[in-house]
């Protein structure tokens, strides 16, 4: 990737900004990113980032009528949120997705879980994970011009989709709780 | 085992053994684990946090590897044991304070603890001399996988293990190494070496952690991102980068005894030299003493004072194992000059 202020060199930095409401990823090479002192903007704290997500939240009407919205699992308002910066239960993540998604994606760079699970989450479920992992993997390998290694991890997504669309599970749950429910269900 | 049998001796982990010790104090890894169905610790109304309390012992009572354990719930034990267990990095200061019900239960070599309603329901943590990250790791994904087996845990498949911070979701894992890095801080290299780590998403703390002070040299580094990786490409990108950390420190501890080598000695004899004859000392003066002393036998120049009595030393002088051991509440000014008369003791044959 090159850089967005420049034009000339490889990006390294990435940094998502709120630009009048919006959010907007920029890259910049090392050199553009310290005139531009971004570096030191990156080391902002949660509740910085929480308080920029509430400036963003109020612009738009949608968004501020899920600001009344309270969690069915703990009661906890976005306000609340705001305030600790902490969640209130394993629901929240659900109820406040639109503001946590972001947040969490700016804070670890990603919002998708690739390390280990507990064993009784579903078989079918970790199937799915191993499979977007490979996902990312064939990717890799394809930008990197590794074509045969890219024909391996191919021909293993293959393997596993197969292996899911025999299963008959058709749920899509979200927390361990309420795949417990399904699995009674079923 | 009884808090006053503690007294007497110190965690395994303090033994200064492990790989690269003589920069790297220890090494921790740590999961923040929640169970699935109830409100998460801040906002849980007590009877839940109680219960809670409950379905935890048991499944440690349960596990394996937990057997030689003690489990001291919040009604056993006062404020003093509290701040004595925080001083031995078994507890958080945030667990010190909690006023919800609560609960610590530990291995008696001190290697493994669980922290019961901090600010996740649990909190498990491995310590390890050394720079040792990857043993950590692993007795830490055991001890997870047994008390899974009792225990439902809030996951989602796309978020993973689901915490009451976002800052924790995903692995919930922080690894951490408390390093000493008195040459770096002496060649002023430090600020360099940490504005570095901050841009590569690296935590610097003092020596209890979130919300301290560095002092004595002393500095704990641990990892931000906790989602998006699997645990042990975290472990392994960060054991990276403090492995970078510690070829800077032993660089410049070379440099510094090439070239300056007669001043770095008197700095050390001097503090030596202070430690043995003090008879008023704060936990501060002695911390930034110990350390040159610390680097002094690293060096060679101090040789009949061995690891593990210095790396005690460091923390029975904090105020709650003073009061330990003396048995009794002690206001600042009585600590200093107890402080002052336990360094003189352990360190009164040590030659000058």
């Amino acid at each position: 990737m090159i850089c967005n202020s420049c034009g000339k060199n490889k990006a390294t930095i990435h940094v998502t900004e709120l630009i009048e409401g919006k959010m907007v990823e920029v890259h910049l090479c090392e050199k553009c990113a310290n005139e531009k002192d971004i570096a030191n903007k990156v080391s902002f704290s949660l509740n910085d980032i929480l308080a920029g997500l509430m400036q963003f939240t109020t612009q738009s009407d949608e968004m501020s009528k899920q600001l009344k919205m309270r969690c069915p699992g703990c009661n906890l308002s976005i306000q609340d949120l705001q305030k600790k910066g902490k969640v209130g239960c394993a629901q929240c993540y659900e109820v406040f997705a639109q503001f946590l998604l972001p947040l969490i994606q700016k804070i670890h760079g990603s919002a998708q879980h690739f390390g280990k699970r507990p064993s009784h989450v579903d078989e079918k479920l970790n199937i799915q994970i191993e499979i977007e992992k490979l996902e990312a993997d064939l990717q890799k390998k394809i930008e990197a011009e590794a074509f045969e290694e890219a024909a391996i991890v191919r021909d293993k997504i293959k393997f596993l989709k197969k292996k899911v669309s025999t299963k008959k599970t058709t749920r899509k749950s979200k927390t361990s709780s309420e795949s417990n429910d399904a699995n009674k269900k079923e | 085992m009884t808090i006053d049998e503690m007294v007497d001796k110190t965690g395994e982990w303090l033994k200064g053994k492990g790989p690269s010790n003589d920069v790297v104090i220890s090494s921790r890894v740590r999961l923040a684990r929640n169970l699935a169905g109830f409100i998460f610790s801040d906002y849980m109304p007590k009877s839940m946090a109680e219960k809670l309390v409950g379905l935890v012992k048991n499944a440690v009572d349960n596990s394996n590897y937990l057997k030689k354990h003690t489990f001291f719930s919040d009604k056993d034990i006062t404020l003093l044991d509290k701040e004595f267990f925080k001083e031995r990095h078994l507890i958080s200061g945030e667990l010190v304070e909690a006023k919800r019900p609560h609960a610590v239960c530990f291995t008696d070599d001190e290697i493994v603890s669980i922290m019961i309603n901090e600010e996740d329901h649990l909190r498990l943590q491995v310590l390890q001399s050394g720079f040792n990250l990857v043993e950590a790791l692993r007795l830490i994904d055991v001890i997870d996988a047994e008390l899974e087996n009792n225990l439902d845990y809030a996951f989602s498949p796309t978020l993973g293990y689901l915490t009451a911070c976002p800052t924790n979701v995903g692995t919930g894992l922080r690894a951490s190494c408390m390093l000493h890095l008195p040459a770096l801080v002496m060649t002023k290299q430090i600020n360099k070496v940490l504005q570095a780590l901050s841009k590569m998403s690296i935590a610097v703390r003092g020596l209890y952690g979130e919300g301290t002070q560095a002092t004595g040299n002393f500095f704990q580094f641990s990892n931000q991102i906790t989602l998006g990786r699997q645990e042990e490409q975290i472990v392994n990108d960060f054991e990276k980068i403090v492995k970078q950390v510690i070829e800077h420190e032993q660089e410049a501890r070379i440099a510094l005894s090439n070239k300056r080598l007669t001043k770095l000695a008197d700095q050390i004899w001097r503090s030596l030299g202070i430690l043995r004859s003090t008879r008023i000392i704060s936990s501060g003066e002695a911390n930034s003493l110990l350390s040159l002393v610390r680097l002094g036998c690293d060096l060679g120049l101090i040789k009949d004072l061995n690891k593990n009595k210095l790396n005690e030393l460091f923390i029975v002088i904090q105020p709650a194992h003073l009061q330990k051991i003396y048995r009794t509440e002690l206001p600042v000014d009585e600590r200093d000059e107890k402080r002052a008369s336990l360094i003189r003791e352990k360190l009164k044959s040590v030659s000058l």
